[in-house]
């Protein structure tokens, strides 16, 4: 479903409207995962193993059972065979069965009246495990002779098909033209090795549910989720029950950024909820969120890049690997895709791998796959325009791609905004404003897809006029604002007469997840078509009210109005009077739409980056930083700069601070925010964005979508400023004080 | 386990509760006394989604023990708004979008109106540093400050 | 005839050809024709991989249009955080 772009002047899109969920979430009202209690409900916790990599031999958990209070204990045994489900890899995630493949990995739960007791019981339970050697990094998974993680895993996309067990799930290849040849014709080559460390998406809100489940076996699950039509269909996997057997109702959600597009603790509270006969909640404590969600891929990349002197792109070249953790399924297919995306190579070859290790089962972080590859892709080009002496904005000017170029992944790309983002950049005063003594500045490129996928909304005018929408998104972010903006332009009716309801799956049509940026293009797409439908449905009403042709009647500012030229003597009907007389003119007005939108207009962005670096301690500042990016139409533009700044520090904290530190026994060794560190509002400046709209041939306002690409550019726009300031490229994230004071030892040296 | 019969203020009212002697204060404002809008987000005193008032004085209530509230006042997100209305705060990360998905919201606002309460005009940096108790992982805090600044001048009585 | 392009995950099903020309008025049509001259191309395709037709990234393919002169890309899905 795709729509033709409308150019009408906007009344309420693009202004910036307090948030309809504004209040309840100023004064603490709000209902967040952990929020909800149920009278007789039972706190639940999980155990979870001490070992990256071993094999479970037994499980005795007569001890805990016995104790006063627990109400349920289970392990892998209560629940179906991982192998007999549609998804053994996520089964085997939420709950482990012969094997733990990582430390924190789930073995057992208990579901008590407090958690003190719950907590004692775990404990209490015996496991006995054979410990076996962890695989903690990719090269160790990929070294001759590597212990394997999962007997049965053969390579797949691999050129030769092969029987031998590996830990690489997959291989991956995007090619095009001759790149031995395009070398060849280079008059400058560089060439790079980069590292990015395991790091996590963060957010705020710890995973947390609440479950009952009936005799019957009909189950209610009250989750924080980015998608509660997601945790229905994976937890009826996992636990191979009828989808229809399970409503999921999202609570407001602490943050996700892709973290929260999987289940963990879901199944397992419906599980301990139908053996106690009683509600079950689960929370996760922030170190069990660290050790057993989802991360981000470590990876490792080689770049090699090749252009003409005077800077035109003759052949680029590159490999990542991305660690997946204990499970395949990391973000190697976006990443390839992502590389080299903005610009025009005539030759290249970008290959890569998904390889298991023994750390936590990577899940999605904003743009997968895309920071990773592209702060690789993006430290090479900047040290190509070095090499060059070309401006780094003027090479990537020269070799951006625009509507018409054929991307790395294939299509060809339709209005983008690239090229105005890089020409917005090279204008803006932060590019040229004077540095100081010691600092340094880098720029760089970012791009992300976005998605479209499966979309519903309803729209159900009141008896007053007003408006309730109702779809199926857990707002992460504002989306309720933008929705409701989306219906009263659509309506022509004011922003506050209408409300939205994130409905649960059994109140909301089918909706994917709050994800892929999708949410404002696709469910807003489903939002304007469910209002037109509201507006056929009021055109009509008016006729019979009337007693004219339908046809004659057009719906203009939030009134049936008679066309031009039509002679009825009528007085122009509002929604509200429209709404008064629904009753006698067929009864309520209901309009809906569910879509599965397609062209979800591609992101691109430019960051520009100052840094300061401390020579005694190997601190880095940021003292500037901006943010450019292709929004297509900013329907709220607070939450699109919202989105902007929010990704940048993310990705300051990639490029700067986030890792995952291991021991050798693959134990996480810091895993809370104390050690694992977060940007703090004294570590970062103001975040100057500038919103470029060059719109979305595909949606009817332009929108393309927002929340991903602004964190793929910052991690080399920081890194490439660093190397600006200190004349040294360090190739491996984070730039923490001890790399860059050790780089910078070694070079005095 | 023997439970501790606790008295104390919480926004302005009396309350009694009982409660374990491990249990946090977060644990007995969420638990005991229903009161949700104070956030966990660590539990261990890094992030200071669960920052309240202590007798004046700005908390992380993780950290603090249930039965420490005894005799004393503490005043939570709850209770900011007033008969009145909302906040200058309240208003202000409304107006500004300083919230995206809200979760670190009470908690910062706990801790910028015991700024204000002290200092009624911190500059940008003042801001920060007294805020970098508080995570925010949506924002960038960007939007953060500015409301807080915008708060503390409608608050001096200043045009904005 | 629409332009298919074959990316290098499902050479090995178009034996190393990567890219055909097709008579076909909507993607299930197309399949249809691909797994005709290359048996098992359906089986590759259908519900595993997302499309792009002139230049529009489509998660779920099927039903959809193609043009007398469409592009039509095969990639890997992408879904996104
Ligand atoms: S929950 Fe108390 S500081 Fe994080
Ligand atoms: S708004 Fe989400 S953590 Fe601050």
């Amino acid at each position: 479903m795709s729509e033709a772009l409308d150019t009408r002047e906007y009344k309420v899109i693009g202004s910036r409207v307090v948030r309809p969920d504004g209040i309840d979430k100023v004064t603490g009202r709000a209902a967040f995962g952990a929020d909800l209690n149920l009278p007789g409900m039972l706190l639940g916790v999980v155990l979870r193993s001490p070992h990256a990599h071993a094999r479970i031999k037994s499980i005795d958990t007569s001890k805990a059972q016995a104790m006063d209070g627990v109400y349920a204990v289970i392990t892998g045994a209560d629940f179906p065979n991982a192998s007999e489900t549609e998804d053994p890899a996520l089964s085997a995630n939420v709950m482990a069965r012969e094997k733990v493949l990582y430390h924190g990995h789930a073995v057992a739960a208990v579901a008590a009246t407090s958690m003190a007791i719950a907590n004692a019981a775990a404990a209490a339970i015996e496991v006995d495990y054979e410990p076996l050697k962890p695989v903690l990094s990719l090269d160790e998974a990929m070294a001759d002779g590597a212990t394997i993680i999962d007997e049965q895993l053969r390579t797949a996309g691999a050129d030769e098909a092969s029987d031998t067990p590996t830990n690489v799930a997959q291989f991956m290849r995007l090619d095009r033209g001759d790149v031995e040849q395009g070398f060849a014709e280079a008059d400058v080559i560089v060439e790079g090795e980069f590292a990015t460390p395991t790091v996590h998406q963060g957010y705020i809100e710890p995973h947390a549910c609440v479950a009952t489940i009936n005799e019957g076996g009909q189950a209610n699950v009250w989750c924080s989720t980015q998608g509660h039509f997601d945790v229905r269909s994976l937890a009826a996997k996992v636990l191979k029950i009828n989808v229809a057997d399970l409503r999921v109702t999202a609570s407001e959600i602490g943050g996700g950024f892709g973290g929260k597009t999987t289940i963990y603790l879901e199944p397992v509270a419906i599980v301990m909820s139908g053996k106690a006969r009683r509600p079950v909640k689960m929370t996760m404590t922030r170190e069990e969120v660290f050790r057993a969600s989802g991360p981000a891929s470590a990876t490792k990349s080689r770049i090699k890049i090749g252009a003409k002197s005077d800077g035109t792109l003759t052949a680029m070249q590159a490999w990542i690997g991305y660690e997946a953790g204990a499970f395949p399924g990391g973000p190697l297919a976006p990443g390839l895709m992502c590389v080299f995306a903005p610009y025009n190579a005539p030759n290249f070859l970008i290959e890569g791998v998904d390889v298991l290790v023994n750390k936590p089962k990577v899940a999605a972080y904003r743009a997968p796959g895309a920071p990773q590859a592209m702060y690789a892709g993006e430290c090479m080009m900047d040290e190509l325009a070095r090499k060059l002496k070309i401006d780094p904005i003027d090479l990537r000017i020269l070799n951006a791609v625009e509507e018409g170029s054929t991307a790395t992944y294939g299509p060809k790309f339709k209005a983008i905004g690239f090229k105005a983002c890089l020409e917005a950049a090279k204008a803006h005063p932060n590019y040229t404003r004077q540095l100081a003594e010691g600092e340094g500045r880098g720029i760089a490129a970012g791009f992300w897809f976005n998605a479209g996928m499966q979309s519903s909304a309803e729209v159900h005018v009141n008896e007053n006029g007003t408006v309730t929408v109702i779809e199926g998104n857990p707002d992460i972010g504002g989306s309720r604002a933008s929705m409701a903006l989306m219906a009263a332009e659509e309506l022509g009716i004011p922003y506050e007469q209408i409300r939205v309801i994130v409905a649960d799956t059994e109140s909301a049509g089918y909706t994917n997840v709050t994800g892929g940026s999708r949410v404002t293009f696709a469910t807003g797409m489903a939002v304007i078509q469910a209002s037109r439908d509201i507006i056929t449905q009021l055109k009509e009403r008016a006729a019979a009210t009337w007693g004219i042709e339908e046809e004659l009647v057009e719906w203009e500012d939030g009134h049936a109005v008679p066309k031009p030229g039509v002679n009825a003597d009528v007085q122009p009907l509002s929604l509200a009077d429209i709404a008064g007389n629904a009753g006698r003119t067929g009864g309520p007005i209901l309009g809906r739409a569910s879509l599965n939108a397609r062209g979800a207009g591609p992101g691109f962005s430019v960051n520009l980056a100052d840094v300061k670096i401390d020579r005694e301690t190997g601190k880095v500042d940021v003292t500037r930083f901006t943010a450019i990016q292709d929004a297509g139409k900013a329907i709220h533009p607070s939450y699109v700069e919202g989105q902007m700044q929010g990704g940048a520090a993310q990705g300051i904290g990639w490029a700067l601070n986030e890792e995952y530190i291991y021991d050798a026994d693959g134990v996480m060794e810091n895993a809370g925010f104390l050690d694992y560190r977060v940007p703090v509002a004294s570590d970062l400046p103001m975040i100057d964005t500038q919103i470029i709209e060059i719109p979305n041939p595909t949606h009817p306002y332009g929108v393309r979508g927002v929340g991903e690409t602004p964190i793929v550019a910052p991690l080399a726009a920081v890194a490439n400023a660093v190397r600006d300031a200190t004349g040294i490229r360090i190739s491996e994230l984070p730039l923490s004080p001890p790399r860059v004071l050790e780089a910078l030892d070694a070079a005095e040296e | 386990m023997s439970r501790t019969h606790v008295t104390t203020t919480v926004n302005g009212e009396r309350r009694e509760f009982l409660c374990e002697p491990q249990q946090s204060l977060l644990d007995v404002l969420r638990d005991e006394l229903q009161l949700t809008g104070t956030k966990e987000g660590c539990a261990t005193g890094d992030c200071g989604a669960c920052s309240v008032m202590l007798d004046d004085r700005l908390v992380c209530s993780c950290l603090v023990l249930g039965v420490e509230a005894e005799a004393k006042s503490i005043d939570t997100i709850e209770g900011i708004a007033t008969d009145e209305g909302l906040h200058p705060l309240q208003e202000k990360f409304l107006e500004h979008a300083a919230l995206q998905c809200g979760v670190c919201t009470p908690g910062f606002i706990v801790a910028a109106k015991a700024l204000l309460d002290q200092n009624p005009d911190p500059d940008e940096q003042q801001i920060r540093y007294w805020l970098a108790g508080n995570l925010c992982r949506c924002t960038g805090y960007d939007k953060i400050i500015r409301a807080v600044q915008d708060a503390a001048q409608t608050m001096r009585g200043e045009a904005s | 005839m629409a332009r298919v392009f074959i990316p290098d995950h499902l050479a090995s099903v178009t034996d190393n050809v990567r890219e055909v020309e097709v008579m076909a008025s909507t993607f299930r049509e197309l399949v249809q024709k691909l797994d005709e001259r290359f048996p098992g191309a359906a089986e590759a395709i259908m519900g595993k991989v997302a499309v792009a037709i002139d230049g529009d990234i489509i998660h779920d393919p099927f039903l959809d249009p193609l043009e007398a002169d469409s592009e039509v890309h095969f990639l890997h899905r992408i879904e996104g955080g």
